[in-house]
């Protein structure tokens, strides 16, 4: 599992773009999402999200803001940008051509 | 709601920048905690598991405190930089201001002297004045000119040695430029003030022939590179 979890550390910002792509969400949500997706057996560590974040941020690809929860401590929301969504792209094809290329070379 | 998980995070920014950036981090990350705690609790899990469960998920904050430094560093330089432009364009608009009001005060004092014969001495006591005029401007643009120059973030990312080389030949050449700017004011001060005084103006014009060969002088004494 923690050979897998390096390989999967390469492309922590794109699953957090993919988790944005239908709608806002916060960290510990993206967190739980990505669990629940591969069955309990994934979770990022929090440094490692709130690192992403940082740089996706930095990138432009993302937007934060304060959520405004009437009951209990306000969440802090992300949302994916235009510019975060043509990354994601790209970020997206680069994986199926790795993909393409490693599935060719091994047996 | 249990204060463990706050004063754990509490601890670990004890080391983060003190910026507002890493605050509403810290903020984030122990509601997002509590959150998870909350989840964990009502999954049937025991307090005590709960907490060590979320306080392991956190993992090593070293990175993400230093990409935090990095974002804190970038916007003070460039708050720096926006400073320094904006006190160049005052200072450079203040010392115009002064030129102009000078030559005003010139123009004044050689009209009243035109027109009230009484005054005939006025030209020359406007030209005075005007010259008392200009020396302030000109020390401001002297030293507007050797603040820090326009493409010194660039430089900062360039190798050290190239850096050393370079700053040392827009230095020369800023300081060039200085000198020649005073040089060329001055000229045309001496040559106005000997022209009015002595009413030789079909030889004081020499003075400019001079000044030109003061500069190239120079121009060798402040290479162009060093």
């Amino acid at each position: 599992m923690s050979i897998t979890s390096d390989l999967l550390r390469g492309h922590t910002e794109t699953i957090i773009l993919a988790s944005l792509w239908e709608q806002d969400s916060y960290g510990y949500e993206i967190n739980k999402e990505i669990m629940r997706k591969t069955d309990n057996t994934y979770e990022l560590k929090e440094a490692t999200l709130y690192t992403a974040f940082r740089r996706l941020e930095q990138a432009g690809c993302i937007k934060t803001y304060w959520g405004n929860e009437t009951v209990g401590a306000r969440r802090r929301y992300y949302s994916i940008t235009s510019s975060g969504r043509e990354s994601y792209r790209t970020r997206k094809a680069d994986w199926e051509e790795a993909k393409r290329m490693i599935d060719k070379l091994l047996i | 709601m249990n204060s463990r998980i706050r004063d754990y995070i509490n601890d670990l920014f004890q080391n983060a920048p003190m910026t507002k950036k890493a605050v509403d981090l810290k903020e984030e990350m122990i509601v997002n905690a509590e959150e998870k705690y909350k989840d964990l609790l009502a999954g049937g899990y025991r307090e005590e598991d709960a907490i060590s469960a979320v306080v392991n998920s956190i993992g090593n904050l070293e990175e993400l405190f230093r990409e935090l430094e990095r974002e804190e560093n970038e916007y003070v330089y460039m708050e720096m930089e926006m400073q320094i432009r904006q006190k160049k364009a005052l200072y450079t608009a203040i010392a115009i201001g002064i030129y102009i009001f000078a030559l005003v005060v010139f123009m004044f004092c050689c009209a009243m002297s035109e027109i009230f014969s009484y005054m005939w001495f006025m030209d020359m006591v406007g030209f005075i004045i005007a010259l008392l005029l200009c020396i302030a401007p000109t020390c401001m643009l002297v030293y507007v000119s050797q603040l820090l120059p326009k493409e010194s973030r660039q430089k900062e990312r360039r190798t050290e040695g190239y850096q050393e080389w370079n700053e040392r030949g827009t230095r020369s050449k800023e300081l060039r430029k200085s000198i020649s700017s005073v040089l060329w004011l001055l000229t045309l001060i001496i040559y106005f003030f000997f022209s009015f005084g002595t009413g030789a103006w079909h030889i004081t014009w020499i003075i400019f022939l001079i000044a030109a060969c003061v500069e190239s002088i120079v121009h060798i004494i402040f290479p162009k590179n060093k």
